[in-house]
């Protein structure tokens, strides 16, 4: 009897202990979590549609439930980051749908309730803006990407918002506004660089900087920057992706291998201790170097 | 000499079914310990959820870092913690006992005396430190063959399958070796008042005595355990099939599938060292 008696209370416990954290920050990763899995699964499902028909089949089957299974994670924690995610995916599946104008309200939100939360506030406007660049509104466009510079300039996504403007203007065979705009994003991105070489987010600076330079074919004056300004006399993490992009440029723009390796080997003398160096590496065993 | 060997361990089987039929109580020590194990799952399982991070937290975050407070990442640790802590907290300090009370009621039985929870209890307390360390000396040789014996597979077939599964095959088989040497300790201990070392040694002469009887009576229901091993083995195929909290669900199972296979490991010995001693 005395045993029953444990084993119930054993059981109650266990049960009011789940039950007492059901609505903190945990339960939410891990609605989010699932939610994010069935968002994904109903991209694996679009990439392996057929036809345009399975696809609208599927669009119309799945969709609304990762909508909802999302849509439950912004009602029940409307405070936490993790809302903020869950709208931009929210976002993603409205534009799926077609229904852009549900998009951008969803991403309007995200920039109104969730400024601090920088990344996603980013990627909220980046997306915005190609919605406003699709329907021909550039002006709009062009604005938020300014915003976007200005205020969120720092973050992964935000850096593209240079690069995209003057890749809007060459797309339109504006040559002027473009080579204005190239010149703009090339001195935002060296600036950056220039004033924070040691933080990780330089080297997607330096990623866009060197899509500047490959938009404009320009591609002896990338080397000299990178040799020049990044690579001399540093042994920061910047300045080996910087001769491991050196390398690739001679390698598939000039056809020398000979100068490639030869950087690679600079490279692996430099920094034989970094994980990126044991691929090159390889890559030089391969070729008996 | 094979021949009555067969008889023995036949007639072990038959009166340990019988016993547990009629006495069902014998599966209580071990329900006991099933229970602690289900209450230390819970509780990892529950440490990343407010309140209880507060108080669990700090630990994983010291040991393992942060990241596993976090969905999912908190069920690739769930195993290792629950395996650790019931291999040097829960076994030497309930298992030891529990089992030492589960051979005490079959003992009893063979004796002519109702085979009494408490009593049993009382005396395996009373005896906590040669049953404890006994304990320790088998989850060692456990330990140390899940630790190894994987090691050299891995080193052998490399991440293939087959190497997946010798690695869980070989430590297995080595652990029935050696528990099926010093299995009986724990009776020995609660029946003489012997001291670990003294235990050990007398259930390897006894065992050796008839080491295949007792090698299959512990190989037969420690094949459940190895059916359960090969989920812990796949956990990770399993969670993202379905969900990562399967985790825990396996981890219940095979809490549960202990309490059965546990019973009738040390029930079977216990009615072989008193069948044998008999004889003697």
């Amino acid at each position: 009897m005395r045993i029953k008696k444990v084993i119930l209370l054993f059981l109650i416990i266990c049960f009011a202990a789940v039950n007492a954290g059901c609505y903190g920050t945990y339960e939410a990763e891990r609605q989010y979590w699932l939610a994010n899995r069935q968002y994904e699964r109903l991209l694996q499902s679009l990439n392996q549609a057929s036809d345009e028909s399975q696809r609208s089949e599927i669009i119309k089957d799945k969709a609304p439930e990762v909508i909802i299974s999302l849509r439950k994670i912004t009602i029940n924690y409307p405070f936490l980051p993790l809302s903020s995610q869950a709208m931009l995916l929210i976002a993603n599946v409205y534009i799926i749908e077609a229904r852009l104008d549900r998009a951008i309200k969803e991403y309007e939100n995200i920039i109104n309730e969730f400024p601090h939360m920088r990344e996603q506030c980013a990627s909220a406007m980046i997306a915005l803006a190609s919605i406003y660049k699709e329907r021909g509104n550039w002006r709009s466009a062009e604005e938020i990407y300014e915003n976007v510079i200005s205020e969120y300039f720092d973050t992964q996504i935000g850096f593209q918002a240079p690069l995209l403007i003057a890749r809007y203007y060459k797309s339109r065979a504006m040559n002027i506004e473009a080579d204005k705009t190239y010149e703009t994003a090339m001195n935002l991105y060296k600036e950056y660089i220039n004033d924070n070489p040691d933080v990780p987010q330089a080297s997607i600076a330096l990623e866009q900087l060197v899509n500047c330079y490959s938009d404009q074919g320009e591609w002896l004056e990338a080397i000299r920057y990178l040799q020049n300004d990044i690579i001399e006399d540093s042994d920061s993490p910047l300045a080996l992706q910087a001769m491991l992009i050196t390398g690739t440029i001679y390698e598939a723009q000039f056809n020398s291998r000979d100068k490639a390796f030869e950087i690679y080997r600079q490279a692996i003398e430099k920094f034989p201790e970094d994980p990126l160096v044991e691929k090159i590496r390889d890559r030089l065993e391969l070729y008996g170097e | 000499m094979i021949k009555n060997a067969f008889f023995l361990f036949l007639n072990v089987i038959k009166i340990d079914l019988k016993l547990l039929k009629d006495y069902p109580r014998i599966f209580i020590p071990l329900t006991l310990r099933a229970l602690v194990s289900l209450g230390v799952l819970c509780l990892i399982y529950i440490s990343p959820y407010y309140p209880f991070k507060k108080i669990l937290g700090p630990p994983v975050i010291e040991f393992f870092g942060s990241k596993f407070l976090h969905y999912p990442h908190n069920f690739t640790i769930l195993p290792i913690i629950f395996i650790n802590i019931k291999n040097f907290l829960i076994n030497p300090l309930i298992t030891s006992i529990m089992v030492a009370v589960c051979c005490g009621m079959v003992y009893d039985y063979h004796n002519g005396r109702e085979p009494k929870f408490w009593r049993n209890f009382n005396k395996a307390v009373r005896r906590f430190l040669p049953l404890s360390l006994c304990m320790l000396f088998l989850v060692s040789i456990s330990y140390l063959s899940y630790r190894m014996i994987p090691l050299l597979m891995i080193k052998l077939f490399g991440e293939a399958e087959i190497g997946i599964f010798m690695s869980t095959f070989i430590p297995f088989f080595v652990l029935i070796i050696f528990e099926s040497l010093f299995v009986f300790c724990f009776i020995a201990i609660m029946t003489k008042k012997q001291n670990a070392f003294k235990a050990l040694k007398k259930s390897f002469i006894f065992s050796l005595k008839l080491y295949p009887v007792v090698f299959f009576l512990v190989f037969l229901p420690r094949l459940l355990d190895l059916l359960m091993s090969f989920l812990i083995v796949f956990q990770v195929r399993i969670s993202d099939m379905f969900i990562p909290d399967i985790a825990v669900l396996i981890f219940v199972l095979i809490i549960l599938i202990a309490i059965i296979s546990d019973t009738l490991v040390f029930s079977l010995i216990a009615n072989l060292y008193v069948l044998s001693a008999d004889e003697n």
